[in-house]
């Protein structure tokens, strides 16, 4: 799993490519930890190049947004794909969080 | 190899009313319009192509109760509502026979997997011999309990048939009825127990009432216990956000966790069970459309056949 960060205003754009799975999904959530004890608030993770994600990744990304919960964070998500799509789908976690079609109405709608 | 599913709700029974058929019935019209019915058309034709499930049927009301039948021998999971049904059916089928042996394997006691036992006529009937398994050392006093006043009328030490509750122990494996059983500790309020049949090399797993939280991770146990089973039968209660957050520690997993376990585990057949009772048949139908296409996605193994457990399913293994 590769992850690109950029900041945008005062969002981080959070680019996840690869696979969330049992083995990769601490980094992500480790990364996501490590960005919130510096302080970072507002994440919009982009998942256009995410190829596969199972219950572990959900697993990462709840705990991320639990840990954003105490300090008003949030996290959103956007570019969602086959397989990652219908995973958020059937899990509900298409309910719980924002999700946008793209970044740019993501970083429009969302957090700015 | 028959299993027939009796009951298949979770947590209570779950009628349908007067305005559910209503809604049944003018979708039923609609599409019979469409496709232009007159005296002419194929009815039966018509049912099976034309309307989907929830049109058509419905996944039931009653609690679990699942049956798995292999010759003369009786093998009933759990005691809900759906016991009654099983229990009219058996009458109405063996009449004038002798009275049966029953094997009915407890997962735990809470109501919706003990309520039917009541209503279980052969219990009434001299020399019908009921034998109750289990992992739990309450059982006799909760099926006793309640069929105490005030809560029914008929005492449990007062039945007609023969009953005696015998204690399992998970991990050990026991001949009963021809099977190879086996147990295993679930997660759930009180705790549950799973139960592995294995018969002239088919396997079928009863797995309800456990629950698969965040701290769970990959329990390789519980991929062992599911290993090769020709058909799984998993609750599947809730969303994975619902039972990792709203309904975190109420004992119930989902089907996302069910994909993923079949498949680790090489299962044929994954049915999920102890449908919600909010859960309407339109859920029920897009919880099966999602999970089966989901199950074609993920790729961790043999994609595995899915179903969603209705009342009165029969499945072949």
């Amino acid at each position: 799993m590769e992850i690109e960060i950029e900041k945008q205003g005062k969002s981080l754009l959070i680019k996840v490519k690869g696979r969330m799975d049992a083995v990769t999904s601490s980094e992500f959530e480790q990364k996501c930890a490590e960005l919130i004890e510096d302080g970072e608030r507002y994440f919009i993770v982009d998942l256009e190049r995410l190829e596969y994600i199972s219950s572990a990744g959900l697993r990462s990304i709840l705990i991320t947004a639990r840990e954003l919960e105490p300090d008003q964070g949030e996290i959103c998500f956007c570019n969602l794909k086959g397989l990652v799509r219908e995973v958020f789908s059937v899990s509900g976690f298409h309910l719980t969080f924002s999700i946008y079609d793209t970044c740019e109405e993501a970083l429009e709608r969302s957090l700015d | 190899m028959e299993v027939s599913f009796w009951g298949t709700r979770g947590s209570l029974p779950a009628p349908v009313t007067a305005q559910i058929i209503r809604h049944k019935v003018k979708k039923a019209l609609e599409i019979a319009a469409a496709e232009n019915l007159d005296a002419g058309t194929d009815i039966d034709n018509l049912i099976d192509t034309k309307l989907p499930f929830w049109v058509k049927g419905t996944y039931g009301s009653n609690t679990s109760c699942v049956e798995i039948r292999d010759n003369e021998d009786f093998l009933l999971c759990d005691a809900g509502s759906g016991l009654r049904e099983f229990g009219y059916h058996f009458l109405s089928s063996h009449k004038g026979s002798s009275p049966k042996e029953f094997h009915i394997f407890i997962s735990h006691p809470h109501w919706d997997h003990i309520q039917g036992f009541p209503f279980f006529i052969p219990s009434y009937i001299d020399g019908t011999r009921i034998t109750i398994y289990g992992c739990h050392d309450n059982l006799k006093e909760s099926f006793s309990l309640q069929q105490r006043s005030p809560f029914f009328p008929v005492d449990f030490d007062s039945l007609g048939a023969k009953i005696d509750f015998v204690g399992l122990e998970p991990g050990k494996t026991y001949d009963i009825a021809g099977f190879s059983v086996s147990a295993m500790e679930q997660n759930h309020p009180g705790i549950s127990f799973g139960y592995r049949f294995v018969k002239n090399g088919k396997t079928i797993v009863y797995s309800t009432d456990s629950e698969h939280n965040m701290a769970s991770g990959n329990n390789e146990e519980l991929v062992t216990f599911f290993n090769q089973a020709d058909l799984l039968i998993f609750d599947a209660q809730y969303t994975l956000i619902d039972a990792w957050t709203s309904k975190e520690d109420w004992g119930h997993s989902n089907n996302l966790i069910g994909v993923e376990l079949a498949q680790k585990a090489h299962v044929k057949h994954l049915c999920l069970f102890h449908n919600d009772p909010v859960s309407s048949d339109q859920d029920l139908d897009k919880l099966l459309h999602n999970t089966t296409k989901l199950a074609s996605l993920l790729e961790e193994g043999k994609t595995p056949r899915v179903s969603v457990a209705y009342d009165g399913m029969i499945v072949e293994v």
